[in-house]
Order: C-alpha cells, then structure tokens, then sequence
C-alpha cells in the first residue's frame, strides 16, 4: 500500500464518520446516509481494488483507470453543484411566499393615511 | 369595472410621491404600492399618501414585488390590474389605451412597447431590449416588441391565472411566457417612456441582462 493510499483513506474513514454523526443527531435521513456511504464505500473499493473498475473505462474508451475516477469526480462535483443550486432556488422561493403572505395578512381594504 | 395600478417599490423616496400625486391628479384611486424592503424613506413617504401599501419585510427584487401585487389588488377586488413603474419611467396618459382592449374585451394581458414609439428611448436600450426579446422568442416561442416593459394590463380572470415564480429582474420574461402558455389573448400597445437619469440608472445594466438571461435559461429546464 502506498502513502497516498493511506491518506485517502484515513479521509475517507474520518469522512464516513461524519455521516455516522450526523445521522446520530437526526440531521441526515436514511436516504442520505444510504447516498454517502455508497460514495465513500466506493472510493474505498476503488482504492483497493481499482482493476475491477476497468471493465467501465474499457467500455467507454477511457485509458486509465485514474482518469476515469477524475472524470467521475468532475462529473458528481457538478451534479452537486446543480443540486444545491436548485435547493438555494427553492429556498428563495419559500421566502419571498413567506414575505409574501406575510404582506398581503395585512393588506385591508382600508387605506392608509 | 374597479382598475388598480400596482407598483413596485424599493427605495424610491426620491419620485415615488410625484408619481403618486400625478396618478391621484388623473383619478386614479385605487392605487397599491408594494414597499419591496425599501432602507430609504420610501415607507414614511407612502403613509402620507392615500393608498394601499403592501410592506415586504425583506427585499425580493420585482418579480417578488409584482407577484405581491397582483395578489394584492386582487383580494381588494380589482377588475382590471396594471403595473407601472415607481421610477417616473411611465406616462399616466398611457394608461386608459391599456384598458381599453381590456375593457372592450379584445384582449386578457396588454403590454406597453416603448418600441412602437421609439423617440427619446436611447440606442443602447433599444439594442438591449431587441436582445431580450430575442431571447424571449427562443426560450418561450413568442414574439413580442418590448418583452422588458414594465407597463402591463391584466384582466382579472389573466391575473389570476398568471403564476409568477421568479423574483429579479427576469419577471418581465417571464410574464411574456405565461401569457403565452395560459393562453391568454395579448395586445400591444405604443407607450411613451420617460427617460431621466434617475430612470436611466434604474433599468437594466449590461451586467444584470447578464444574469437575467442565465436566470431565464435555467427558469426554462426546471420549468
């Protein structure tokens, strides 16, 4: 085993304990958890055993397997990205619905003076 | 038929009271100012003046402020809603052309365009606006003259029906795309826009189309 597969994995144990923390406190649901692990199980998997992943990057012309974990990776940061921006989107909606409501609650037919 | 002009406002202490007091001179009564979290004296000035205020505790930018209003002037029973800018931007004298196909049951949603009586509207803004409606045309497959006008006529079954889901500045597209997939009857009619350094640095810099356009582009893949 090489130094850096030691880091990567000290991170990725110290990452996986996270998910066990958070969902300890409630913060993460099951389906969340169920996400992560798969993630960071794989990463692991992936370490140890990166010929297995060898099928997938002949299937699609991929040299290196290494390469294939960054393009991956590009990938799901992106798809990250997208997910919280959306979240962000609806939050602002909820927001501006909340102002919103809270504005018209007040609004009579009475005007004002 | 009860008409409401709806506003939106943020910090507009500087002419929202000659706006007011040139909408109270032509007979407009029903008047409501949505106060979109204005930090000037905007909401001081408003209380001085006899007509209804909607207060955003937060600022949500114009489309927020729209969509208040619309639902505002429709819970006091408005028959008939237009939108007019707080920044002096508009003529009160355009206002009874925008009812009148409403009115006369020709049309669900009239829109002013600037465009159909270009004089005084500087190049730079006619060169946007074509670019914006351009955009309009290729997101939401509907041609119209002046996609960015703020002076907008509704009926009160269009208003009703009309779903305003963004906040900013992209509202304005926005209105254009819902008008086409409620199908609504549109008519456009020539405005005289009124452009004063103050309304001039109020509109549309190069850097919010910018983001407008990104905004609309991913208004269009969720929607």
């Amino acid at each position: 085993m090489i130094l850096a597969q030691i880091i990567a994995i000290i991170f990725i144990l110290f990452a996986l304990s996270r998910v066990g923390l958070r969902f300890k406190e409630g913060r993460l649901g099951i389906r969340a958890i169920t996400f992560w692990s798969l993630i960071w199980g794989g990463a692991i998997i992936f370490l140890f055993r990166p010929e297995w992943f060898s099928v997938i990057s002949d299937t699609l012309g991929i040299g290196r397997i290494v390469d294939l974990a960054i393009y991956a990776s590009i990938i799901f940061l992106f798809y990250l990205i997208f997910r919280s921006y959306t979240q962000i989107e609806e939050l602002k909606s909820e927001i501006t619905g909340l102002t919103r409501a809270l504005a018209l609650k007040d609004l009579k037919k009475e005007k004002k003076e | 038929m009860k008409t409401f002009i709806v506003i939106p406002a943020f910090n507009e202490a500087t002419v929202i009271s000659k706006v007011l007091n040139q909408l109270k001179e032509a007979g407009y009564k029903n008047v409501l100012v949505v106060n979109d979290g204005s930090s000037d004296k905007t909401g001081e000035i408003l209380q001085r003046h006899g007509v209804h205020v909607a207060e955003h505790l937060l600022n949500r930018g114009l489309g927020g402020a729209l969509g208040t209003g619309l639902a505002g002037a429709l819970k006091l029973g408005a028959d008939i809603i237009i939108t007019f800018d707080a920044d002096g931007q508009h003529s009160v004298h355009d206002i009874p052309k925008m009812i009148e196909p409403i009115k006369n049951k020709e049309a669900d949603a009239v829109i002013g365009s600037r465009t159909m009586n270009p004089d005084g509207m500087p190049m730079i803004r006619r060169a946007f606006n074509f670019v914006a409606n351009i955009i309009t045309l290729i997101l939401f497959r509907i041609w119209v003259t002046d996609s960015q006008s703020g002076l907008r006529a509704f009926s009160r079954k269009a208003a009703q029906a009309i779903e305003i889901r963004t906040n900013r500045m992209e509202v304005s597209s926005e209105f254009i795309r819902e008008i086409k997939h409620k199908k609504l009857r549109l008519k456009e009619v020539p405005i005289k826009a009124i452009y004063t350094d103050y309304s001039l640095s109020k509109g549309q810099s190069f850097w919010v189309g910018v983001k407008t356009f990104y905004k609309l582009v991913i208004y269009k893949l969720m929607n």
